[in-house]
């Protein structure tokens, strides 16, 4: 059973924002000067955490699905038993309660758990699949730059620094590249680390 | 416990070793040795502490992860045992930074740059003869240890000694030596 899923888009995101130039704060310690035209609100600061906001949320949805799909995605008393029983179910059950009203909300069914987690690669935010195609055509430029950073990357480092986040049991903390360290919270129980690595 | 059984010195219930000294360590003894241990001990479980909780965690957020993991309630239970000199539950970063980035032969009791020196030099002896001293060659003793540390109810710290022994550093973390 696998319970921590990490999707590349939350990777693309941050390199999106870097490569255009664009701050949201605390992630704007980066360059300014863009080196990729997005025309587009999408990389505002609402708008891009709201992006990553729900790429977490898909994340957390995957793993809830790991565990309790198909038969038991309602069963609440159930759910909350395993809650009791295990501290990683507990915290992504804390971490798709603590999301705002506009996402699902326990119970689930099994067509809101298929239609959030038969994502595109994107997970783009509502009111921006117009924008599939533009950055789908970038994804390609993402994946090569983005595997040359890993394969540049201290390993034993990074493994730590993703081990040490993975491993946390009160909050998720969800860990990408960045020039510096910095905090950015998305929920009460989700915080987006930038680390350098 | 390397150093120990070289030099010889006892500190009880580790007094089954030879003491014909290897090498000259002369500020070894057995109540500085063991505040050693101690300090290391704790230095370990700070680390383990924060692979789960993140530093300062709320009161019900700690709770609820006790009552729900047996490793984590372990860890912090052990933590509280230790002496009124050491940090408690929870933790603040200042404390879990202080402990990561103090390196092991840095918590020497009253350490000077003199012990530091000599323990640095001995730290290069031992990692030449350190895949001797911690192969398993004795499997059913290693899985025995295995056993007990998987009920959860003490903390122990494995070390390789000719006879089964145990020193308690505080009522819930032990050292655990063994011939495995």
């Amino acid at each position: 059973m696998q319970l921590t899923f990490a999707l590349p888009a939350i990777d693309f995101a941050m390199w999106l924002l870097v490569k255009s130039g664009r701050h949201v704060p605390p992630f704007d310690q980066h360059d300014p000067t863009p080196q990729i035209d997005i025309d587009s609100d999408l990389l505002d600061p609402e708008n891009w955490t709201e992006w990553c906001r729900k790429i977490i949320f898909i994340e957390t949805l995957m793993s809830f699905k790991s565990v309790f799909y198909p038969y038991h995605v309602s069963n609440m008393e159930l759910i909350a038993k395993s809650a009791q029983n295990d501290a990683k179910v507990d915290l992504f059950i804390r971490i798709l309660d603590s999301y705002p009203e506009h996402y699902p909300h326990q119970p689930f069914d099994i067509e809101t758990i298929d239609d959030w987690t038969n994502f595109d690669s994107l997970n783009l935010p509502d009111g921006y699949y117009h924008l599939n195609q533009h950055l789908g055509a970038l994804w390609s430029r993402f994946e090569s730059e983005h595997r040359v950073l890993m394969q540049n990357r201290d390993g034993e480092r990074a493994w730590k620094i993703h081990h040490w986040y993975s491993s946390q049991l009160v909050y998720c903390h969800r860990v990408v590249p960045y020039v510096t360290r910095v905090k950015l919270e998305l929920t009460p129980y989700v915080f987006m680390h930038g680390e350098v690595y | 416990m390397w150093l120990l059984n070289k030099t010889g010195v006892y500190a009880s219930p580790f007094n089954q070793h030879s003491t014909t000294p290897e090498l000259v360590a002369e500020f070894i003894d057995a109540d500085t040795w063991i505040g050693w241990c101690r300090n290391m001990a704790f230095k370990v479980l700070m680390h383990e502490y924060q692979e789960f909780l993140p530093p300062s965690v709320k009161e019900v957020d700690l709770q609820r992860v006790i009552s729900i993991s047996s490793d984590v309630r372990l860890i912090v239970e052990a933590i509280q045992s230790f002496p009124d000199e050491f940090p408690k539950v929870p933790l603040n970063e200042e404390t879990l930074c202080k402990w990561e980035d103090t390196p092991e032969l840095d918590l020497y009791p009253s350490s000077d740059q003199y012990i530091c020196d000599q323990l640095r030099q001995l730290w290069n002896l031992y990692q030449t003869d350190e895949s001797r001293y911690t192969r398993i060659i004795n499997r059913p003793l290693f899985n025995k240890f295995r056993e007990l540390m998987a009920q959860n109810q003490h903390y122990y710290f494995l070390v390789r000694y000719p006879t089964q022994a145990t020193l308690a550093l505080t009522p819930l973390v032990s050292i655990y030596g063994e011939n495995y």
